[in-house]
């Protein structure tokens, strides 16, 4: 049997919600990460090294495989699991890549635009049901008309909401990939809520959404609470050269930051910028205490030389670290939720590593995963 | 000289020059014929320390001009040395700079005294003598350094090969006194003379000389017919001295390096297998040189 079961461990008073999601024996503690992918490689990583980090499933995107026509990966006969040598994590199937946030083309009540190496494509709902009829992921987000301007229109918006609920429809109602073939082959939907600042639009959204047969279980834990996000934040911060310091927890001390020539600041700074020639004789972990492949066996460096001579290891070394250190972070979260911590712990994350004014794109931009894995 | 490694021979080839022979180098023993894996920039192209131990990998090579430049002598004074800076516990081997002489030849000056590089970086001038490779190779630590040669492309004919042979022995009587490091660090001589044997047999009688810990085989590689490849190979194992290991710089492709194994190397090295994504496609057979090669140490290959 190969149910999926979302359960809420506690509720607060708040949207603060520690959770479980289990499904084909795997269970994911919430709030928590999905892996960033790109052509379902996590980047930089071999499976050797992936498996080295708490991370139970991956996020892979349509987007990065169509680029070219027919994608070879549709001939490969064994699911989407095997053909990424991933067979022992969840595999989550989304439209479009989290990471980029711009629009690729317009979207029409047909089909959503994405960006390929090869131009732009246009995928149909039906050529997404295809693709997951052959791809067999446990979780797919059904297609959504997300939006990427900063403040679309009203008319615009609501048209956004009625697409993606007319496509969920047509997911939920294949002929194609119907109930019981998902059933079988354990692929669950998930719904992909729209709206942007319309309040009125984000509740037709969600209450549309819950209406429809999407994986029971998931739905009855929807609130105002995320549940999960994705890895392409510290995968980003990786590709830029930085190494993510900050914790929930506090355990680093300001001096393990110091460097001779700094003007004194009260913060620890939330990541530190290896392309820095600060760091060339720097022989400590990026973190101390921290258990990664790289605090283990490197030094900053190290680390320093090889982003200074584009050296593939330092790549693989920055997202090691980040990954476990987000990972980390989102445990640390889960503690504080369910000790009843977590607003004093969040107000001292701001007070140790400084207030960063959030940009109203990143925003805009990431919430769109996130609003697809949140139910 | 003084050594620092032993040298044991395990078993010989009952029909070629081949043989098996465990090589103990300070951080670790290790088998022979072994290939070394090119590490330039202290490190090896996407692979951690640990995969690399996991592959049975026991030696790796450095670049000394490299590292030079980047991270810099100093940085390893400071930290003590390559081996503890790129975390790796097994052997290496730095090649002395000689080779970007021909690499970076645009940006190279040849003098008596050494060679003037120019930092493709910043533009800066370096100018590198056997002396000063063998100090920054004493910084770097390695378990093998090499002495510095005057490298000349192995197209190149006439006087100039002939100059850079002689000049080559005289580098390695000047890498000899200025290695600090013989206890613990095995100085390699390179054998010189390109394509032409009297030169070779010259260079060689020369270096026997010096005692060296082990010999290699320098400007080979760089595009030479094969046919004249494997008989300058063949040549210098003939006159090197059979109990020391032999390294023939350079050479990586998979028919390349079962002739040379079959003439008497012991040790490799090429950027071929990390460089190339793509895999040398499996020939269905020997080309007609290597059939040559190995028919004069008795090998016959089967049609």
């Amino acid at each position: 049997m190969n149910t999926l079961s979302f359960n809420i461990l506690k509720t607060t008073e708040n949207s603060i919600r520690p959770g479980k999601l289990t499904l084909r024996e795997k269970t994911i503690k919430t709030p928590n990460c999905i892996l960033y992918t790109t052509k379902g490689s996590v980047p930089h990583l071999t499976p050797d090294n992936l498996r080295h980090l708490p991370f139970g499933a991956v996020q892979v995107t349509l987007e990065q495989f169509v680029d070219v026509q027919p994608p070879p990966s549709i001939k490969f006969p064994d699911g989407i699991h095997k053909f990424l040598n991933l067979e022992d994590f969840l595999v989550y199937f989304d439209i479009r890549d989290p990471s980029k946030i711009q629009t690729s083309s317009f979207n029409t009540d047909h089909y959503v635009s994405v960006r390929t190496h090869q131009g732009v494509r246009k995928i149909t709902a039906d050529d997404y049901i295809d693709y997951m009829n052959i791809y067999k992921p446990d979780i797919v987000a059904n297609m959504a008309d997300i939006l990427y301007s900063e403040r679309p229109g009203q008319n615009r918006v609501r048209k956004s909401v009625t697409r993606t609920l007319q496509w969920l429809d047509e997911l939920l109602n294949s002929k194609k990939l119907t109930v019981d073939r998902r059933i079988q082959e354990g692929i669950h939907v998930f719904g992909a809520l729209t709206g942007n600042q319309y309040r009125e639009e984000r509740k037709r959204s969600a209450e549309e959404t819950m209406k429809r047969d999407v994986s029971d279980g998931v739905l009855a834990g929807i609130a105002a609470g995320i549940d999960l996000f994705d890895t392409s934040y510290p995968t980003k911060m990786a590709d830029n050269g930085h190494a993510l310091t900050f914790s929930l927890k506090h355990s680093q001390n300001q001096s393990d930051f110091e460097v001779s020539n700094s003007s004194t600041s009260n913060t620890i700074p939330r990541s530190i910028n290896l392309l820095d020639p600060q760091f060339k004789k720097d022989f400590r972990p990026f973190v101390p205490m921290c258990t990664c492949i790289a605090c283990l066996n490197y030094s900053r460096a190290y680390v320093h030389h090889l982003v200074d001579t584009r050296e593939m290891l330092g790549s693989i070394l920055l997202i090691s670290h980040n990954l476990l250190q987000y990972a980390q972070f989102f445990q640390d979260i889960r503690e504080s939720i369910e000790n009843g911590t977590f607003e004093k712990d969040a107000k001292m994350f701001k007070d140790v590593f400084g207030f960063e004014e959030l940009d109203p794109a990143t925003i805009t931009s990431s919430s769109s995963s996130e609003e697809a894995s949140s139910l | 000289m003084k050594s620092a490694l032993t040298w044991k021979i395990i078993a010989k080839c009952s029909r070629t020059k081949a043989r098996v022979a465990t090589l103990t180098l300070p951080h670790c023993p290790l088998e022979t014929p072994v290939f070394m894996p090119v590490a330039t920039q202290g490190t090896l192209k996407g692979v951690t320390t640990k995969q690399l131990e996991e592959m049975s990998c026991d030696i790796i090579l450095n670049n000394t001009y490299h590292l030079g430049l980047r991270p810099g002598q100093e940085l390893f004074d400071d930290v003590g040395g390559s081996h503890i800076f790129q975390n790796w516990k097994r052997n290496i081997l730095t090649d002395s700079g000689g080779f970007q002489m021909v690499s970076l030849l645009k940006l190279a000056e040849i003098t008596e005294e050494g060679v003037q590089f120019q930092s493709p970086h910043d533009g800066s001038l370096m100018l590198l003598t056997p002396e000063h490779s063998m100090s920054l190779q004493n910084s770097i630590g390695a378990d093998i350094i090499m002495q510095l040669d005057d490298v000349v492309a192995s197209l190149t004919t006439g006087k100039r090969v002939e100059e850079a042979m002689y000049r080559s022995i005289r580098w390695l009587d000047r890498c000899i006194k200025a290695h600090k490091n013989p206890e613990t660090q095995n100085l390699f001589a390179i054998t010189q003379g390109g394509l032409n044997s009297e030169l070779r047999k010259i260079c060689i009688q020369e270096m026997i000389k010096r005692d060296t810990p082990g010999y290699a085989i320098g400007g080979l590689s760089g595009g030479e017919e094969k046919d004249i490849f494997w008989r300058i190979v063949t040549l210098s194992t003939d006159l090197l001295p059979k109990n020391k290991p032999l390294y023939c710089m350079g050479v990586g492709y998979a028919e390349d390096l079962v002739v040379c194994v079959a003439l008497g190397i012991d040790m490799f090295d090429c950027v071929f297998p990390t460089r190339t994504a793509e895999l040398f496609g499996g020939r269905e057979k020997y080309p007609e040189w290597a059939v040559n090669a190995l028919r004069s140490v008795n090998i016959e290959l089967l049609p």
